[in-house]
């Protein structure tokens, strides 16, 4: 079933095809300055094959987690969640029986997007994990905005237009089931199969194809709009990656990104880590640390996304 | 609705910029859509076959030299205004060409950037950062950084199909000179040179013509 967004909440998915990138780091950071300072934000580690956002917020492991939910042991999202050491926020952790955790069927995938939707908070974060599979897929297309976070190598850039593409196709086909035309999906999915990473292409042929339904499917995805993320810029050249990269997902995927940030290299970071201190607590006046307080200015206020697009579709 | 291909974009459209954009930014623009799909450019890295590639790289060439010349992006515009969304009548007694009044009304506009320059310049100095704190502006271009990268040049260069020999005629430097300027290796520089200028003429060679193009060195 297909539905319009609940307009008063602020769903963050910080995702991206390639690991190592820092989705975990942001996501926790994110967590931690929204909670600091505007409260009321819950943040989900939604890394099912490896989970470690207790780590990066200073929680102990044990205690109640999404294993127990997935389970059925607890009904409901909030009778899991955890306080945090940070103010504002709390946490539902994730799975530790990850072999189970990390292969979700897709009636429990459901029934955790509808109880993130229905979560008692204003501002949630999805931590997701890597690989462009369906349940991460799904989780990143319910994030307005979904938050793909890149690193200035070949491997991470190539990885973020796979992810893009495939994010492409899956809401593509939510349209495609939701109109009943699901068989113009199935051929642009067939048609990219054979042809090269670039979308328009495919999109351009499905257009001639179907001057009804293509130009349809094509405002469609207009409507997916994610955030990008440049983290570890070493230089001013890296700096303007982020630019770069939305220019040529303008053009060959026709996918709108929205330049969030970008966050300059520091190797701290990683001394950090290694103390069990967040970052952005223990540095909080370096350069990283303002990149991330100034995302996180634009993405606090509850519901603008959805308002920007009010023709947003979502699954249930 | 129909779907353009690329190579039907007009030239606004393909390097991003709005219609009453300054030269500065033409320029700028010109060579961050170098920078992004040149040969062995990260960002578009996997995304375009070779074909697609020079196809793309012609058009930005075709579109740096009409829009950099003022005459002929005059006849660009008077093509593709009637085709352009913002320019589609709304009323009849709406329709107005007003906006392309802006290309002459540039010198103004320069002489602010050149005070806006000088002053964050010198905000920067007072600020006396960690040389270790790397900080992104996120910028591009000469308006940005006060200088010429020495990579960006010799990307036009090989995007026009030029030699360091040809450009050394030109603007009279050796072509020992003009490599290391686009190595940015400074250690080859003759002592005494200020890098900045030597970059300055060497981009204007290119004919990238840029008011902006001196100030300091980067570091």
């Amino acid at each position: 079933m297909i539905r319009e967004q609940a307009a008063q909440k602020t769903i963050c998915a910080v995702g991206g095809g390639k690991g190592g990138t820092g989705k975990s780091f942001l996501a926790a950071s994110l967590g931690i300055e929204l909670g600091s300072r505007f409260g009321d934000v819950v943040i989900i580690d939604a890394d099912f094959g490896g989970p470690n956002l207790h780590t990066l917020l200073a929680v102990r492991a044990g205690g109640r987690d999404l294993g127990g939910f997935f389970r059925n042991d607890v009904p409901r999202l909030e009778d899991i969640l955890l306080e945090t050491p940070h103010a504002g926020l709390k946490l539902i952790k994730g799975s530790e029986s990850s072999l189970f955790a990390a292969n979700l069927n897709h009636l429990k995938k459901l029934k955790l997007i509808r109880q993130i939707k229905n979560l008692p908070a204003k501002r949630v974060i999805v931590d997701l994990g890597t690989g462009s599979a369906y349940n991460a897929l799904d989780l990143f297309v319910l994030g307005r905005p979904g938050i793909l976070i890149i690193t200035p190598e070949p491997t991470a850039v190539e990885n973020c237009y796979y992810f893009l593409r495939s994010c492409a196709i899956r809401v593509l086909k939510l349209y495609g089931q939701f109109y009943k035309i699901p068989h113009l999906v199935d051929r642009l999915a067939a048609d990219l199969e054979n042809g090269s990473l670039a979308l328009r292409g495919s999109l351009e042929r499905l257009v001639s194809l179907d001057a009804r339904y293509g130009p349809m499917l094509l405002s469609a995805l207009r409507n997916f709009r994610p955030g990008l993320v440049v983290n570890k810029a070493r230089n001013e050249k890296d700096a303007l990656l982020g630019a770069s990269v939305v220019d040529v997902a303008r053009k060959y995927f026709l996918i709108e990104l929205d330049l969030l940030a970008t966050i300059p290299y520091d190797e701290r970071v990683h001394w950090s880590l290694r103390k069990f201190v967040p970052f952005i607590r223990e540095y909080p006046d370096c350069p990283v640390s303002h990149a991330i307080k100034k995302m996180a200015e634009r993405l606090a206020p509850a519901g603008q996304n959805q308002a920007e697009r009010p023709g947003a579709l979502s699954v249930i | 609705m129909l779907l353009k291909k690329i190579e039907d974009l007009d030239f606004y459209d393909l390097l991003n910029l709005p219609l009453d954009a300054s030269p500065q930014e033409v320029e700028n623009a010109y060579l961050k859509a170098l920078a992004t799909y040149h040969d062995g450019a990260l960002a578009s890295y996997g995304v375009l076959a070779p074909q697609e590639r020079r196809l793309i790289l012609d058009k930005i060439e075709a579109a740096f030299s009409t829009l950099a010349n003022p005459e002929r992006r005059r006849d660009y515009d008077s093509r593709i205004l009637p085709h352009r969304p913002e320019y589609r009548q709304r009323a009849y007694f709406r329709k107005s060409t007003v906006r392309l009044e802006i290309l002459d009304a540039s010198e103004e506009e320069r002489f602010w950037d050149k005070v806006k320059s000088l002053l964050f310049l010198r905000k920067r100095r007072k600020d006396g950062r960690n040389a270790r704190e790397i900080t992104i502006r996120g910028e591009f271009g000469p308006e940005a950084n006060g200088q010429y990268y020495g990579e960006y040049l010799k990307l036009v260069r090989e995007n026009r199909g030029l030699t360091c020999e040809e450009i050394a005629s030109t603007c009279n430097l050796s072509v020992a000179l003009l490599e290391a300027l686009e190595e940015e290796n400074s250690s080859a520089l003759p002592r005494g040179k200020d890098p900045s200028s030597l970059l300055l003429l060497y981009a204007r060679s290119l004919g990238l013509n840029s008011e902006n193009g001196r100030k300091t060195n980067r570091d």
